[in-house]
């Protein structure tokens, strides 16, 4: 790569931007990338599934890209320069809203079978194309700035730019998490950030351009009505029903569709409710009622605002209480319970929107029964509700003879041992808590569990002689759920002969209970439904050891270029970096998950986090690069120890901790990169600069994926963090044997 | 070829062979080898016989003419469904008698709504499928080698008699297609009749007319998924086609065996209100007006996972247009507590078989005839 000669002003009339130029467009940018991420994560996470596995993909998509846009970048006149900066901080926002909706469209562009998945492999093609593109901006502006920056600043150049660019994500972040989330579309926000480019852009080349920010800003206005027409076109054409409403709360995307005579709710793009279901909820309303006998106070978790939750409140019970997490779910379905159930009685009601979790722990109440009906464990958020940390808080608030009933993903007829395994990790948490158990046998399969011998009836036999004893016919529900209802139609939870292959495939199937530090049945259900596709990513999981060696050798091909091109001192920085990049992603993944166990849906969180560690890093290049530049080693060092810190983060009581320990590893992050920067960099700014961001961001992919596909599911959440520590240590050797003698 | 060329030969094959040993040390435990059940490790192959209905071609090839998938097989290849093999330019079957699943369940689960009601069906299932429906409810099966499978061998002999003491009065060939099975079936259908057991199949009717008569005739009774009318369906979610399960339909018909037909509803693919007319009319039209059609509720299944089950409005819907067009015995399936989940004499329109689920059946059929004004009622009822 040519170096940057000083002398090049790249043409006449052009300016270096200067110190508040640079800084300009170093923060903007940084606000740009930290919103365009956390949107495209949101926007994508509604076309693929949502879960983790997908966000390391486009984590580690959105890493390739800066990774390609660091190092592909020729060095060149200030002029040149400029425009790379200028014209990266423009087209960030423009690629956000093409991927976005590009993404949606693709739905119906591409279509696929109504009610299926892309598969995997199709859902990292998208992540990728659709995260990549604007990833490789963020990478492209970086060099080309630093170089202009050293102009002035020499060797602090990089710390300079990185320090700020950092504040911009911050920025970015907190307005992000606290304003915009449920505020703006993307496509307003897109605008939003169009406009504050193309004034950056006037004021630093020509005045004349400014008027150009009157498009942008005239497409505020008009981008519901887009959206709506957008999301309706592609909506009628990949779906069954015609879409309703779409809306974006702080947790999740809401999608509310009518079909024939009923209305169904998803969330991120899944399904999760279908109301009235009246005649779906025939089955499991009776089996409650029968279950319940002359129980009075019920909690339900997670059934949705339908036939169930109407029919027990017409039950002879005392209070129900209804856990919502979602607020904006609630308001979004309510007209349709109304319009459904008009007139229900909600006096029984006692309508709670928090986290169930949460709920559970700060309630000093106890109820008789406590139904748990939560959607399949596709997310640790959503795992957090089959372990056997939660089955433990619901038996601490049951009644003494209390009855806890949960539902499950089941079979048809036979168990591959993917879905044994699945079944098992829930099925051992929920025995290894409730020691009086019944299980019933179906596609969904009920635990129900006691406390107490003798609560529970001994089979399902003696659960419908108990249903027949209860005088209470007429039966105050639903038409649908009584006409012609005979409690013999509970056999149909208790096939004797399903149950009995259930339990024999139990003692013999593999692996852990599902725990919240361990979430098996995440990653089995991840499991599962790549074999359900006959996906590439099944082969590649059940061969765990293909994508370590893969990215072993990537690293090595990566790191031998830079040896190959700029020496020895280089390439031990650049693989420093990219041990470090590794671990800071792999770090920030786990304190995300771990955030996720302890408070449920954090979307609108993930960009705080994400805001606190650019905050993180800001301090730590600001510190590194202003005042005496720390040896490498020593952060390094630092960092691994703040890892293996996090670990006490998996004992209860010690979530006060979060933000101090991610604030600190954050900093260790940040201060890395100038201090590096300053040991290696010399003269040759750019070239430096390109090497650190590219590896940075090499070690960033390089962290998601090892973090999904490998560490999680085989380590746990505390191994995870065990292995990142340690992989710090030799990059610490490294840093201290080749680069530690230069710094400072 | 110098020493240099023998080295370099040396060389590449020893890159291969540690690349080769790499990738399968990586790949670990896929397990496509292995076998789990009891009998095939012990190294006798006890499910492995001759197959019917192929010939032979040139070159050893072989050519199934079970199914109208037609497979055309090389030395060791199998066919899309997965358990037909040309083992040394001969077909054989590798599921005779390796069975994967095995389960009492009522005969309306099947459903099977004329055909001795109330009683239950020992119903068992082997691996593999010639379609590949994306909704289908039994995947783990049907989608999968025999040796994917934990199995456990039941002869023919040993089916009956496993019928017999779970008091079972029918065998139900059901979960996978009873089509990949046709061997074992044949053999444990005239074990079953020989024991005054009832053999049934629950089929996607894929199969060719020769070989599904030579079944049908076999049997006392035949449920046919009649998944779609078009053939875009059976194309694109099923990867078959439709007009030879017509043509399989007329010939089981043909046979006097006991037929029922069950479409699966499923939102936007199949609902279309047309359609089912069209479907309904060539059922009154080429078969019977007896014929029951079962008008079933999707739920999320298989790779269709992300669609809401089938407005109950639809499945009305289905079932007036069917009545219209002549079907004397339009159900709706999967439910429960639906009116029209009972039967109905066709001549009174009296209610005589309450049902609501599976386990829930009154019959007030009497000698195959209605209790109220005495029509004969299409069935089999003792």
């Amino acid at each position: 790569m040519p170096l940057l000669r000083r002398e090049d002003t790249g043409g006449v009339g052009v300016k270096n931007p200067g110190r508040a130029g640079i800084a300009a467009i170093a923060f903007f940018t940084g606000l740009e990338a930290a919103i365009v991420q956390v949107v495209l994560i949101r926007e994508l996470l509604t076309v693929c599934r949502g879960n983790e596995l997908i966000i390391g993909i486009i984590f580690s998509s959105w890493f390739f890209g800066i990774f390609l846009g660091a190092r592909l970048n020729p060095a060149g006149g200030i002029g040149s320069l400029k425009r790379r900066a200028l014209v990266s901080m423009a087209l960030l926002p423009c690629l956000m809203a093409a991927a976005v909706y590009g993404a949606h469209a693709l739905q119906a562009i591409v279509p696929r079978v109504a009610g299926t998945f892309y598969s995997f492999s199709a859902e990292a093609v998208i992540a990728l194309v659709c995260a990549a593109p604007a990833g490789f901006f963020v990478g492209f502006f970086f060099p080309p700035l630093v170089a202009l920056a050293s102009m002035e600043m020499g060797r602090r150049s990089a710390g300079f730019v990185y320090y700020l660019e950092s504040l911009g994500s911050f920025a970015g972040g907190i307005a992000f998490s606290f304003l915009l989330v449920e505020a703006a579309n993307p496509l307003e926000l897109a605008s939003g950030l169009l406009c504050g480019a193309l004034v950056i852009i006037g004021c630093l080349t020509d005045r004349r351009l400014l008027p150009l920010v009157l498009v942008p800003l005239t497409c505020v206005f008009f981008s519901g009505r887009i959206e709506t027409r957008v999301f309706s076109a592609v909506w009628d054409r990949t779906h069954a029903g015609t879409l309703e409403s779409y809306r974006r709360t702080r947790y999740q995307a809401v999608a509310v569709e009518s079909a024939g005579d009923t209305v169904s709710v998803y969330g991120n793009g899944v399904l999760v409710h279908t109301l009235p279901d009246r005649y779906e909820s025939r089955g499991i309303v009776h089996l409650i009622n029968a279950l319940r006998g002359n129980r009075k106070t019920l909690l339900l978790i997670g059934s949705g605002p339908g036939a169930l939750l109407n029919n027990m409140l017409r039950a002879d019970i005392e209070r129900l209480t209804y856990i919502e997490q979602d607020p904006g779910l609630w308001e979004e379905i309510s007209p349709w319970m109304k319009r459904f159930y008009p007139g229900a009685d909600t006096s029984k009601l006692s309508l709670q929107r928090e986290d169930p979790r949460h709920f559970l722990t700060r309630t000093a109440g106890r109820f008789d029964m406590i139904i748990s009906m939560p959607p399949a464990p596709e997310n640790i958020m959503l795992n957090r509700f089959y372990t056997r940390e939660f089955y433990a808080l619901c038996k601490k608030r049951l009644d003494r003879r209390g009855v806890f009933i949960t539902s499950l993903h089941g079979f048809s007829n036979y168990l591959s041992p993917e879905l044994r395994d699945f079944i098992a990790s829930v099925y051992r948490a929920f025995a290894g808590e409730f020691s009086f158990r019944l299980v019933t046998s179906g596609e969904t399969m009920y635990l129900i569990g006691a406390a107490e011998e003798g609560v529970l009836p001994a089979s399902g036999e003696e659960l419908i002689a108990r249903y027949n004893a209860i005088d209470a016919h007429p039966l105050p529900f639903d038409q649908e759920i009584v006409r012609n209802f005979s409690p013999r139609e509970l056999r149909c939870f208790f096939e004797k002969t399903q149950i009995g292959y259930f339990k024999e495939a139990m003692a013999r199937a593999g692996g852990d209970e599902n725990r919240d530090m361990r979430p098996g049945a995440y990653w089995k259900n991840i499991v599962l439904s790549a074999f359900r596709e006959r996906s590439v990513l099944y082969d590649i999981i059940r061969g765990f050891l293909v994508l370590p060696v893969l990215v072993l050798l990537a690293a090595a091909a990566a790191i031998g270029d830079i040896g190959r091109r700029y020496g020895g001192r280089r390439m031990a920085a650049g693989a420093v970096i990219c041990a470090t990049g590794m671990a800071s992603m792999s770090a920030m993944m786990i304190m995300i998950i771990l955030y996720q166990n302890a408070h449920g849906i954090v979307y609108h969180r993930i960009s705080l986090i994400n805001a606190i560690f650019m905050l993180g890093l800001t301090a730590g290049s600001f510190f590194s690069s202003r005042g005496r530049t720390p040896r490498p080693a020593l952060i390094v060092g630092g960092a691994a120890v703040s890892v293996a810190s996090m670990l006490v983060l998996t004992l209860p009581g010690t979530g006060f901790l979060f933000w101090p320990l991610l604030a600190v590893f954050s900093f260790l992050c940040g201060a890395l990169f100038p201090s590096l920067f300053a040991a290696i960099g010399r003269d040759r700014y750019q070239e430096s600069a390109s090497v650190l961001d590219a590896m940075d961001h090499f070690g960033s992919i390089t962290g998601s994926l090892l973090t999904v596909m490998l560490f999680l599911p085989v380590l746990g959440i505390q191994g995870a963090l065990a292995a990142v520590s340690v992989i710090l240590i030799p990059a610490a050797v490294i840093a201290w044997k080749v680069i530690g003698s230069d710094a400072g | 070829m110098t020493d240099r060329e023998i080295r370099s030969m040396q060389r590449r094959e020893f890159l291969r062979k540690t690349g080769q040993g790499l990738c399968l040390f990586a790949l670990g435990e896929l397990g496509l080898m292995g076998c789990s059940d009891t009998y095939c490790q012990s190294g006798k192959n006890y499910y492995t016989r001759p197959a019917k209905m192929w010939k032979r071609l040139e070159g050893g090839d072989v050519l199934c003419q079970l199914c109208p998938n037609g497979c055309r097989l090389g030395n060791g290849d199998r066919g899309v469904c997965r358990v037909r093999q040309n083992i040394k330019g001969e077909l054989h079957t590798l599921v005779y008698s390796r069975i994967a699943a095995a389960h009492v369940d009522p005969v309306e689960k099947k459903p099977m709504f004329h055909f001795l009601p109330g009683e239950t069906a020992y119903s068992i299932a082997t691996a593999g499928c010639n379609l590949s429906c994306q909704f289908c409810q039994n995947w783990q099966l049907s989608q999968a080698a025999p040796e994917d499978l934990d199995a456990t061998r039941i002869t023919p002999d040993d089916l009956s008699r496993r019928a017999r003491s779970a008091g079972s009065k029918v065998i139900a060939f059901t979960y996978n297609e009873p089509t990949v099975q046709y061997e074992y079936i044949l053999d444990a259908a005239a074990s079953a009749r020989r024991h005054g057991i009832r053999p049934i199949i629950i089929s996607n009717g894929y199969i060719m007319p020769l070989a599904g008569r030579t079944l049908a005739k076999s049997l006392d009774g035949v449920k046919i998924d009649l998944k779609a009318f078009t053939n875009r369906f059976y194309s694109s979610i099923c990867g078959g086609r439709l007009k030879p399960v017509l043509e399989n339909l007329v010939a089981v018909h043909a046979t006097g065996t006991w037929l029922e037909i069950v479409v699966l509803v499923i939102p936007t693919l199949n609902d279309d209100p047309a359609e089912i007319r069209k479907m309904a009319a060539w059922v009154r039209k080429n078969l019977s007006a007896d014929v029951p059609m079962h008008f079933t509720r999707f739920h999320a299944m298989y790779r269709i996972r992300n669609l809401p089950p089938t407005p109950v409005s639809t499945l009305e819907r289905c079932r007036t247009i069917a009545k219209e067009e002549g079907i004397r015995y339009p159900y709706i399936g999967n439910v429960s507590g639906h009116r029209w989940e009972n039967t109905f004499c066709h001549n009174c329109n009296r209610m005589i078989i309450e049902r609501s689920g599976y386990f829930n059946v009154r019959n007030h059929v009497r000698g195959g005839a209605c209790p109220f004004c005495g029509a004969r009622i299409p069935g089999v009822w003792v």
